[in-house]
């Protein structure tokens, strides 16, 4: 069975329709890459998988417990998934450490001792060890993000979900958080990703996911995708990312 | 809590603005407190926005001399410092000021330091880039404060202003200390005048009152909050 | 010119060291003292009530509850829009008609407090709304009940940018507290009044309250300074 599985979401805002149907599953330890126009509901899709948005229809299935809608051990749930977000979004009164140690003591009553090491040993591996007690404003964009995953991480999520993180970033900041991710998904983590860079995309997927207009248009293997997309959507939102103007 | 005698008694309070001329009287010496307060406005505008250009002059002596008017009126309450103007002008300079224009110059000399630093603030806050880029399209100093940063200050000091004149307002109910006959003195006049036949009257007086203050101070602050909704939308 | 106006400031001082009677100074400044002290006693309790409604308030307001809300709104509005002294003069002289009698003090320190609860709120509301939506949603992120955010992420940010206002706040109300002696609260202007009525010593009784606020009021003006300029600083360095 897969690990997160969603049927038939729907998801309006007033009475915007933002998605329409939307069906898919992901298996453990799968790198799913979800692709589109702005507007097009990704965004919105991680959201929900969260809980920070309410369905209006459908159900999301992790581990084979439904997790849409619920209202008050929401907070147990989201433990199971861990999030990033496009704008740097570490908690600025806190040090990095106690940024990422918040949720495991506050939330799962872990032992301090356990978590600390293993804070520490996921800020050696994204190449942060000296910036343990460093504050988020002395930290660039991509040292930010980079302890942002970090603090999902010791969560012990089952799936991680990436909403744009690298879009706020300066170009050259982009590459060491993208490092992380990869490395990561070489481990083995469930990930849901959503993202504009496309040869990114295409090196970490196992499947993309092209949505428009809160529908699914395409799901295919990353090769096919780039090289040959079976949707005439797909193909228009490609072109995009190819420069084929020049100078006369 | 209210028991009938006291529903009872308050509609019989409420009676006293039936007889005479009491209601038309108590708002009369609204108006009294209104106009100290709108003459008070005008001048502190008028004032405060040479006072505010003057804060951000480049000259230090200046500057310090209006940080320290800013701060002696912050610090000291409305209510010292018309006691000063009222009693100690009278008797240490010998000019002796009624009640009203003691009030005037104590809210106007107050209202210039408050309005000052609103538009000290609305001058500062135009970002450094907006004259760059003023200077970018070859405008004089004079058509870049003309057309750049005169209405993007105006624009943040008429909702501030509107609450500057909630304030006065507030403040003007300071004047019945230096014996001006204004709406709660000749509240008091009513009840005692009334103290036999409707002898508890006061409840409905001075609920009269507050509620008269509330609705003139509400329209102003209703005013400058539709205004800065409408700005922050557009 | 300059010298004119030198003359001028030295005919003032002469005028002040002449006029002004020192011995009478010495003898009345155990009453302001007294009654400064009276002044901070009322105004530290009213300023106590007033951040526990206004916490209160904010965030009722805050967490927009049912039924609660709206009924704060109008007090906040009621509150905002109506000047102490009048409310001073409903709690004494009106309210005894209800059958409700309250002591000068009870009335200076509800006054005080349903006036300064919503310029109090009005700062902690809008501090909390500082905080973005994006810090609450990464703290759900990572688990933590909506208790928690509050306690560990948004409260904690709140605080510190809600300090200026509150600073401004207090000193705004210790200011109020001169309007105290309508209600025959023997309070710093009470004192002045007295010897101003009794003694005819208008300047010494003025001196001596401008003074006597000068000395209330100027440490907090300070601090509430400083915790601005701390404030800025702070902001510009952070995210």
């Amino acid at each position: 069975m897969a690990l997160l599985e969603i049927s038939h979401l729907k998801k309006n805002f007033d009475k915007n329709a933002v998605l329409k149907d939307v069906s898919f599953s992901v298996e453990k330890g799968e790198v799913v890459v979800i692709l589109g126009p702005s507007g097009c509901g990704k965004s919105t899709l991680l959201r929900c998988i969260n809980g920070l948005e309410s369905v209006q229809d459908g159900k999301i299935i992790l581990d084979g417990e439904v997790i849409s809608n619920r209202t008050k051990d929401m907070h147990l749930i989201r433990q199971k998934v861990g999030m990033v977000f496009q704008s740097y979004d570490l908690f600025p009164h806190m040090n990095v450490l106690d940024n990422i140690l918040l949720g495991p003591m506050k939330a799962q009553h872990r032992d301090k001792k356990e978590v600390v090491k293993e804070a520490e040993e996921w800020l050696e591996r994204v190449g942060l060890p000296d910036k343990k007690l460093a504050y988020p404003r002395q930290l660039s964009g991509g040292q930010k993000q980079r302890v942002a995953i970090v603090r999902a991480l010791c969560m012990n999520p089952e799936v991680m979900l990436f909403d744009e993180v690298t879009a706020a970033l300066d170009p050259e900041m982009v590459r060491e958080v993208l490092d992380v991710m990869m490395n990561l998904a070489n481990d083995g983590m469930t990930m849901l990703i959503v993202t504009h860079q496309m040869d990114f995309a295409r090196a970490i997927a196992d499947r993309i996911i092209f949505m428009d207009g809160g529908q699914i248009v395409e799901e295919a293997e990353p090769g096919q995708f780039f090289t040959n997309p079976k949707s005439e959507r797909g193909k228009k939102f490609l072109e995009n990312f190819t420069f084929k103007v020049y100078r006369k | 809590m209210l028991s009938l005698e006291a529903i009872d008694a308050i509609s019989k309070a409420f009676s006293v603005f039936f007889m005479g001329k009491n209601f038309i009287r108590l708002v009369m010496g609204l108006l009294v407190t209104i106009q100290i307060a709108a003459v008070s406005v005008l001048l502190s505008l008028f004032f405060g926005t040479l006072f505010g250009m003057l804060m951000t002059v480049q000259n230090r002596f200046i500057r310090a001399f209006c940080k320290i008017y800013l701060e002696f009126m912050r610090i000291m309450p409305q209510l010292v410092l018309l006691f000063m103007a009222y009693y100690g002008l009278t008797r240490t300079l010998g000019i002796s000021l009624s009640g009203e224009a003691a009030s005037v110059l104590v809210f106007t000399m107050w209202g210039t330091a408050e309005m000052g630093d609103l538009v000290r603030g609305a001058l500062q806050s135009v970002p450094a880039h907006q004259y760059d880029s003023g200077m970018a399209i070859g405008l004089t100093d004079k058509q870049i404060f003309r057309y750049i940063v005169l209405p993007q200050t105006l624009r943040r000091l008429v909702p501030l202003s509107m609450n500057l004149v909630t304030r006065m307002i507030k403040t003007t109910s300071l004047v019945v200390f230096v014996g001006v006959i204004e709406v709660v003195k000749i509240g008091q006049q009513i009840i005692e005048g009334n103290r036999l036949t409707v002898p508890t009257c006061s409840i409905a007086v001075y609920a009269v009152i507050f509620f008269m203050y509330f609705f003139v101070c509400w329209i102003f602050s209703l005013m400058a909050s539709v205004i800065e909704k409408r700005q922050k939308e557009a | 010119m300059a010298a004119l106006f030198y003359i001028d400031s030295f005919l003032i001082i002469d005028y002040f060291l002449r006029a002004v009677d020192f011995e009478f100074i010495k003898q009345v400044i155990p009453l302001y003292i007294e009654a400064a002290g009276l002044t901070l006693h009322l105004a530290l309790i009213g300023i106590i009530l007033s951040f526990a409604v206004g916490l209160l308030c904010a965030l009722i307001r805050y967490y927009k509850v049912p039924v609660l809300s709206p009924i704060t709104g109008f007090y906040i509005e009621l509150s905002r829009n109506t000047p102490l002294l009048i409310q001073l003069f409903f709690l004494y002289f009106a309210l005894p008609n209800l059958g409700i009698k309250l002591s000068s003090f009870q009335c200076c320190i509800i006054g005080l407090t349903f006036l300064g609860g919503s310029y109090m709120e009005e700062t902690f509301r809008s501090a909390l709304e500082t905080v973005s939506r994006v810090q609450i949603e990464s703290g759900q992120c990572i688990g933590l009940s909506g208790l928690q955010v509050m306690r560990y992420v948004v409260l904690p940010q709140a605080v510190s940018v809600s300090i200026p206002g509150f600073c401004a706040n207090v000193m705004f109300l210790i200011k109020e507290t001169s309007v105290f002696s309508i209600v025959a609260v023997a309070d710093l202007m009470y004192v002045a009044k007295d010897l101003i009525g009794l003694y005819y010593k208008t300047d010494e009784a003025l001196w001596l309250l401008a003074v006597s606020y000068f000395i209330l009021l100027l440490p907090v003006s300070i601090i509430s300074g400083y915790a601005e300029r701390r404030l800025r600083y702070a902001q510009f360095g952070s995210n």
